[in-house]
């Protein structure tokens, strides 16, 4: 049975390998389901369904509901699919039982790999949570809200067919206040940070770093609660190694998955070639890039890591190694805040004009009242 | 009843809106809890003093007391700031003297009485406490008004009155001293509503018993508020004066000998500055038949002291480098050319095979560019308004025509792209249709996904925000949960305005009275529900 690619025996099993190790624990699938995939033996199927079902979900929704039935899973793993552009209709016409198609699912698997860098996302997503983190952006509220509210229209249970006015200004009401509440919460909150960073100074091991985060601290307040932290961190560790010997072993690969599929080697000037339409490809994308980019400040998005560093620093401390790769991304509080003002007030200065519209109709409908006049309250 | 009909899209979206507000404080909450346990995980010894910082109407203080096996002094506190001025110090000084001063008036006050036993000290003791409880009383509702915030304290004291003498007292029945009494463990969750708990002292003259108590004292800038109980239930303690609003805490875990034991209540209010927040200390003091002493002898640092003298554990250390430096690796880890070149050769072939419709931006993109859209448009009309303030000079008019007319341009960009966008969605909706045809899966079955996270996830460094004060970490929390607001508030607008204007306008267009509707509109849309306008009726007779 051919295994080799290149006409050794070691290196394929042992990108396959790495390629599995990488993955997230709970997710792996057995190296050999690879090589009964390439031969298209349904006994790989319902596994290979599995691995991208759990893998899609923990990307885009953080989490794996196991329930699910195996033909919700295959419809979730279609939709997710064609949401990122794959086309191959072979793919969708699987049957939703999950008995064949190993081989499909073996492509469609390769092409996401490098797709959406399906190991590099993992990896982000399942990041062990040791660190105080905050984002830069605020695109996590609006995804939230905007989606949900505006376009379902079930109806409560319990409600009426009319609605009072006044429950509404109520449930309205409500609403400020927890938003008080919560701004009362999160300023209570930032001062117990700060507190716990400002006293933990300097005693990190980690220079950029400098102090501990909250986990840190109640790692060493209670070091018996965190068994399972550390074997997380284990298998944290044990998965960038894996993920580095993959980077390795990648070539093998992939000419293992073309190998398959068409009979012709490569040769050297279809090689040339192909690496010249890439690089064409990839010129125009990038020009049209640049051209997005033209429009639209470079923002910063994503988690980030929570760092105190006191500005007129009495200690000691140094820089510790610098990160090439992250320093380009640091970002001082300052800029962020500046920011976000910027934002607060665009998003003011929308609502009242909201709010000025409003009140233009309100003053049109107000005359066609008669016999009332309508005094708005005083502007402040 | 004024009705608003049919708003169910408001309600449903006002309701969701309270439930993720709710769920993000039950979240809060938790890390807040275990936070505090954190910094004041064993008492605070030094009163620490909390100035200046801003504060809120509605925020909390959180006291926790922790009941230590063996009776030593305890203090719980809850601080604001790191150093303890030097004015809190002496300030504690002060008040030590003070209550040493009235341990000495009570001693000898329980001398005179001796031979006298019973029930003469029992009033006095009676006596006293009222009285004492009077002065609190007292300020306690006048305060209450003055403050927003309130600080609960729970008071655990005892302030015993040992001296050989004393010792040598021998109670007759019905007083007995307290053997049992336990120090109760109560943890005080701040409120934001000032109001002073109700907390029945189960006091009896017989047996053990433990009290509990809370005392709820709203302070305003730097009230202390010391108080001691004594273990003795002394003989008929007046049950109803302390239950009125305060009641304390009496605990005792030992000395069985310790007779004679006084109430004693200090309360010693003082003049705040505004804004700076209150601390309580609470101070127990040691029995073993010594002198009450002030100084605590602490049994645990907090973190405070400790900071110094934390380490983390060395295998956590070893994991944590090995872990961080194979970040940074993977972070630098290129893709090899080689791999690249297969790996794209892969990629061109199985898109070869792909379905002959399908358009080349997936749904994926198409997200991202609306976004990229969304955001091009809010920064062309802010840039439009600007340009279109009055100008003087000749140039800058022509300045601005030119920034318009390249601002157009622009715009018109951005709208083919839209266009384009629309068009590859739609065709994303036919290829869902001949994608499926075969296999009979109706087209409804595959609902299309949406995307939900934002960024670049593939980027495998975490930056770092780096911040210098609480100022700026206060000022990042308060703009971030600002903006959500103000998007919330923005959503929830549009929703009212397609809602509530109709309804509106259809009554009075069949010409029923909508005043009382008309104002409550006009609140929800134009003041955001804040302020009311007047309606004056003008029929003239």
């Amino acid at each position: 049975m051919q295994r080799r690619a290149g006409g050794r025996a070691g290196p394929l099993p042992a990108a396959i390998g790495a390629l599995c190790r990488a993955l997230p624990l709970g997710s792996r699938p057995a190296p050999d389901t690879f090589r009964l995939a390439k031969f298209d033996r349904p006994q790989a199927s319902p596994e290979l369904w599995r691995l991208l079902y759990s893998l899609l979900k923990q990307i885009h929704e953080g989490g794996c509901t196991k329930s699910d039935t195996i033909d919700t899973q295959i419809r979730f793993v279609k939709s997710v699919l064609r949401y990122h552009g794959y086309g191959r209709p072979e793919f969708y016409q699987l049957p939703s039982d999950g008995s064949v198609g190993s081989r499909e699912l073996l492509l469609a698997f390769s092409w996401l790999l490098h797709r959406i860098n399906l190991l590099e996302q993992l990896l982000s997503v399942n990041r062990v949570k040791i660190r105080d983190e905050t984002s830069l952006c605020t695109c996590g509220d609006n995804l939230l809200k905007s989606w949900k509210g505006m376009t379902e229209l079930a109806p409560e249970h319990g409600l009426k067919n009319e609605v009072d006015i006044r429950y509404l200004q109520w449930l309205n009401g409500r609403l400020r206040f927890q938003w008080r509440s919560l701004h009362v919460d999160y300023q209570e909150q930032c001062k117990l940070l700060y507190k716990i960073h400002v006293y933990t100074n300097g005693s990190h091991m980690d220079q950029t770093v400098g102090h501990f985060s909250v986990t840190e601290t109640d790692l060493i307040r209670q070091p018996d609660n965190y068994k399972q932290l550390m074997q997380l961190l284990e298998s944290e560790t044990s998965r960038l190694e894996a993920f580095l010997e993959w980077k390795q072993l990648e070539p093998v690969y992939w000419q293992w998955m073309i190998k398959g599929r068409e009979r012709e080697l490569l040769d050297e000037k279809e090689f040339s070639e192909a690496i010249g339409k890439i690089h064409k490809a990839v010129e125009l994308k990038l020009s049209e890039l640049k051209y997005q980019c033209a429009h639209k400040k470079n923002k910063m998005h994503g988690p980030c890591r929570l760092v105190f560093k006191d500005k007129h620093p009495a200690s000691k401390m140094g820089f510790g190694r610098s990160r090439a790769k992250e320093a380009l991304m640091n970002v001082s509080a300052s800029e962020l805040i500046n920011e976000l003002r910027m934002k607060e007030a665009r998003l003011e200065k929308e609502l009242k004009q909201l709010q000025e519209e409003c009140r233009h109709k309100l003053t049109e409908v107000a005359d066609g009242m008669d016999s009332v006049i309508c005094i708005p309250p005083m502007k402040r | 009843m004024v009705p608003a009909g049919c708003a169910r899209r408001l309600v449903s979206i006002l309701n969701r809106a309270l439930e993720d507000c709710a769920e993000q404080r039950r979240k809060l909450d938790h890390s807040l809890n275990q936070c505090q346990a954190l910094l004041g995980d064993c008492s605070l010894i030094v009163p620490q003093c909390l100035s200046g910082t801003q504060s809120r109407p509605g925020s909390r203080f959180l006291l926790k007391i922790h009941v230590p096996e063996s009776p030593k002094l305890e203090v719980s506190t809850k601080s604001e700031e790191n150093e303890p001025a030097a004015k809190e110090l002496e300030e504690l000084e002060l008040l030590t003297r003070a209550l040493e001063k009235v341990l000495r008036v009570r001693k000898s006050v329980l001398e005179t009485p001796l031979q006298t036993v019973g029930a003469a000290e029992g009033e006095k003791t009676s006596d006293k406490k009222p009285a004492a409880k009077a002065s609190i009383t007292e300020q306690v509702p006048v305060s209450k008004e003055s403050i927003p915030k309130t600080i609960k304290v729970t008071s655990l004291s005892k302030k015993p009155v040992t001296s050989k003498k004393a010792s040598a007292y021998v109670l007759k029945a019905p007083y007995r001293t307290d053997l049992d009494v336990k120090r109760s463990h109560r943890k005080a969750p701040a409120q934001q509503s000032s109001r002073i708990p109700r907390v029945a002292v189960k006091g009896s003259t017989k047996g053990t018993s433990s009290q509990q108590a809370k005392t709820n004292v709203p302070v305003m800038g730097r009230k202390v508020i010391y108080a001691a109980a004594g273990s003795q239930q002394a003989c008929g303690s007046p049950r109803s004066p302390l239950c009125k609003e305060q009641s304390f805490a009496f605990g005792d875990s030992t000395n069985h000998e310790n007779s004679g034991a006084a109430n004693l209540q200090l309360a010693n209010p003082e003049k705040n500055s505004p804004g700076s927040l209150a601390e309580s200390l609470v101070t127990q003091n040691p029995m073993a038949g010594d002198i009450p002493e002030w100084s605590p002898t602490p049994q645990t640092c907090t973190l405070w002291e400790k900071r110094s003298l934390l380490k983390l554990p060395p295998l956590y250390r070893k994991t944590y480098s090995r872990n961080s430096r194979l970040w940074e690796t993977c972070c630098l880890c290129q893709t090899s050319a080689a791999a690249a070149a297969t790996r794209n050769h892969f990629v061109e072939r199985i898109q070869t095979t792909f379905c002959p419709s399908t358009p080349t931006i997936s749904p994926a993109e198409i997200e991202e560019e609306i976004n990229v859209l969304h955001d091009a448009y809010s920064l062309l009309s802010h840039r439009f308004k600007a340009e279109n303030t009055g100008h003087t000079t000749w140039q800058s008019e022509y300045e601005c025509l030119l920034t318009l007319e390249g601002l157009q341009t622009t715009v018109s960009q951005c709208l083919n792209k839209l266009q384009q966008l629309r068009r590859a969605a739609e065709s994303q909706g036919r290829l869902q249709a001949c994608c499926i045809g075969d296999a009979g899966c109706p087209s409804a079955d595959c609902t299309p996904f949406r995307g939900q996270q934002c960024g670049n996830m593939s980027v495998l460094a975490v930056p770092l925000l780096y911040y210098s004060s609480l100022q700026e970490l206060r000022d990042i929390t308060a703009l971030k949960l600002q903006v959500a607001m103000l998007c919330q508030k923005i959503n929830i607008q549009k929703v009212m305005i397609t809602e509530l204007l109709p309804v509106l306008e259809y009554r009075l267009h069949h010409k029923d009275s909508v005043s009382h509707l008309y104002r409550a509109v006009y609140t929800l849309l134009c003041e955001g529900g804040e302020r009311f306008p007047v309606l004056l009726h003008t029929r003239v007779f």
